[in-house]
């Protein structure tokens, strides 16, 4: 079968002809949603964006029922469709610019909104019915640089949808195909969106925290999973602490190369070893593998994809492909073929850095620290160090239990000095990490790819304590939280005087350590002056290790707090943010 | 000159922006290239710019040993001291 041969008419109307039935097409966080309701948000957006000026438009949904709803009504109006990459307000003033209207389940601030109506009243139904050959367009995800706009066909992506159907159909036989991915982005929108749409499978709505797979898992029955490695390397976990049973027919993983104890983990654990799909937003999938038992599984291509190497570089042709690209497209991939036309990945091409004139391979560098017993995760970073003007490279480390115990007992020089000992026989001393953060997590964003932008901020923040007065051992962020592990040093100059032979800390520097992690974390301003409900549970004390928890309500525009030690909260309240 | 070492120390710190050291995790005797305090070539240099910036020392390299100098905090202090009052 060729996917080519899946013309753009018969695709079209495949995407936008709802079924008008009562079944269930997906559940949201309000509970199921059947084909007609859907149909009828579609309706609405239909005869909205009709009424709107012709071009492109825009479209960004929280939930992926109702962001199905906005794609089925855009094209069919035979309007191109831009899918915004987040929902960030720079994001959607860029894509503000170039679109006629912002279709939306939330309010976007844009002057030429649509939103979905999720009510069930409505005035003369319309069928809608597919119109012209409309395309979508994509944002890669800005992980390696600047975004860049991939537009695809409809029928490159029911084709693509078909093929997910053709292989994996069959071994999800029943329950919602729900992801922690976005489906804002090519991978979570084929798999979430398009291929449900396609074959009426029917869907989780919302995407999902990792913390709440199993949860929704239990309750409403998840047969596939839409994931990336890095929920994947917590899921497991996750599971196993809660009380029900989590077992999915398939697991989807791309984004990034799944390491094989995280397949073993999530076979065990959640009932199947995960399938990972190797493509990009602008090569659409490549090739699949499942790593059940080796971890030397090779890539197998999908059916009508050609590759071949050059160089040692993977080369594709595919009708997945980007509209407009060259019949063969070099990928950023070094593989090995094995005889039977499959192949190994052997990283990527680029990520070569060079610092201070020496050339370096980060890969290489992360692959040899993640041989050290202390590493658990690692990035390396290029950067600059202002002050100086001069290059340098930067790791940002999530340690194992073995490097935590050694961070607690060695001062850091300690550690960072073992580390980079550890790279001394493969690396001039030019090129190895002067400056170490041990982090909990590696932040990645809604795709699980890190983003070199925000690494940076971490790289930035300077770890010592001159800053806050506090020594920072772990940070974990999130959009809009913020988690600081942190102990007080015994040397504080706050400590003087207050009060001699019992130093505590006093409110007013517990307040400024917060003011100053909230400007590390999300880059507002808080002011002391605008505070409010402020209460001191109980004293703090020299070498005492605390936990800073910082919550950014961004609709009401305030900063919660709150620091504890172990379980025994210490000091909470709020500061309102100013514009 | 116990005195002069800690300043040399904090010379280094500051001039170098090092990161989790402070003046007394730096030992006088500890080597200050390759192992121990782990600098390079270009940290060399800057040492060197420092140097004459701050205390007007300069060095030249065809004369100066500088390896023997930049051994230590310990030779890097005796050397600018001694140049100093000379």
């Amino acid at each position: 079968m060729s996917v080519r041969s899946l013309d753009e008419r018969g695709a079209s109307e495949l995407l936008v002809r709802v079924p008008e039935n009562e079944l269930v097409m997906g559940v949201s966080h309000t509970g199921p949603v059947s084909n007609e309701a859907l149909a009828r948000r579609q309706r609405g957006v239909w005869r909205e964006v009709r009424s709107r000026p012709s071009g492109p438009v825009g479209l960004v949904c929280r939930d992926g029922i109702n962001f199905s709803a906005g794609l089925r009504a855009i094209l069919g109006c035979g309007r191109d469709v831009i899918i915004a990459p987040d929902d960030t307000p720079a994001v959607l003033s860029d894509i503000g610019d170039r679109v006629t209207a912002i279709v939306a389940d939330f309010p976007t601030g844009h002057g030429h909104e649509v939103r979905v109506d999720e009510g069930d009243s409505e005035a003369a139904p319309d069928e809608v019915r597919a119109e012209g050959s409309p395309r979508v367009h994509f944002f890669t995800s800005g992980s390696s640089g600047e975004r860049k706009l991939v537009t695809k066909t409809a029928a490159q992506l029911v084709g693509e949808a078909k093929l997910l159907e053709q292989m994996w159909g069959p071994v999800v036989e029943k329950g919602l195909i729900a992801g922690t991915v976005s489906h804002q982005h090519l991978y979570g929108f084929l798999f979430r969106i398009v291929w449900p749409a396609i074959t009426g499978r029917p869907i989780y709505g919302p995407t999902l925290e990792a913390h709440r797979v199993a949860e929704v898992a239990a309750r409403e029955g998840i047969g596939a999973l839409v994931s990336c490695p890095a929920h994947l390397r917590r899921l497991p976990s996750l599971v196993k602490g809660g009380s029900d049973v989590v077992e999915f027919s398939c697991i989807f993983s791309s984004g990034g190369p799944l390491d094989f104890d995280t397949a073993l983990a999530c076979r065990r654990s959640l009932g199947s070893a995960p399938v990972e799909v190797y493509g990009s937003t602008e090569t659409g999938g490549i090739a699949w593998r499942q790593q059940s038992d080796s971890d030397e599984v090779p890539f197998r291509p999908f059916p009508g994809v050609e590759v071949r190497v050059r160089r040692e570089v993977l080369e594709i042709n595919s009708p997945h492909a980007d509209v407009g690209v060259e019949p063969w497209t070099t990928t950023a991939d070094r593989v090995e073929m094995t005889e039977d036309g499959r192949f190994t990945l052997q990283g990527r091409v680029d990520r070569i850095a060079k610092i201070s004139g020496k050339r370096v391979s980060l890969i290489e560098m992360e692959q040899r620290l993640l041989e050290r017993p202390e590493v658990e995760e690692v990035a390396i970073l290029p950067m600059v160090d202002e002050t100086r003007g001069r290059e340098l490279t930067a790791a940002l480390v999530v340690l194992s239990s073995h490097g935590r115990t050694r961070l607690k007992q060695e001062v850091r020089r300690e550690l960072n000095d073992s580390l980079r000992a550890g790279l001394r026989e493969s690396f001039p001393l030019e090129v190895i990490p002067r400056r170490w953060r041990y982090l909990s997590t590696i932040p990645v964003n809604t795709q699980g790819k890190r983003v070199v932008s925000e690494l940076r901020k971490l790289a930035e923040q300077r770890s010592d304590r001159e800053v806050t007065g506090l020594e920072v051992l772990e940070v974990c962020r999130e959009d809009t939280r913020a988690e600081f592990r942190c102990v007080i040093p015994e040397d504080l100059s706050y400590f003087d005087g207050h009060f001699p032979n019992v130093p505590i800390v006093a409110g007013v520097v517990q307040l400024a350590w917060v003011c100053q992690l909230a400007k590390d974390a999300f880059e507002i301003q808080v002011q002391p002056s605008s505070l409010e409900g402020v209460k001191f549970h109980s004293l703090l004390r020299p070498r005492e290790e605390i936990t800073v928890v910082l919550d950014w309500e961004l609709n009401r525009r305030k900063l919660r707090y709150e620091i504890c030690r172990a379980s025994v909260k210490i000091a909470s309240g709020r500061f309102v943010i100013q514009q | 000159m116990e005195e002069f070492e800690r300043e040399i120390k904090e010379f280094l710190i500051s001039t170098l922006s090092l990161e989790d050291i402070s003046v007394e995790d730096i030992v006088s005797e500890e080597p200050l290239f390759d192992t121990g305090l782990g600098l390079d070539s270009i940290d060399s240099l800057e040492i060197g710019i420092g140097l004459q910036h701050k205390y007007g020392v300069k060095i030249d390299s065809n004369v100066d040993d500088v390896k023997l100098h930049f051994a230590s905090v310990r030779n890097l202090a005796a050397f600018v001291a001694a140049r100093r009052s000379a």
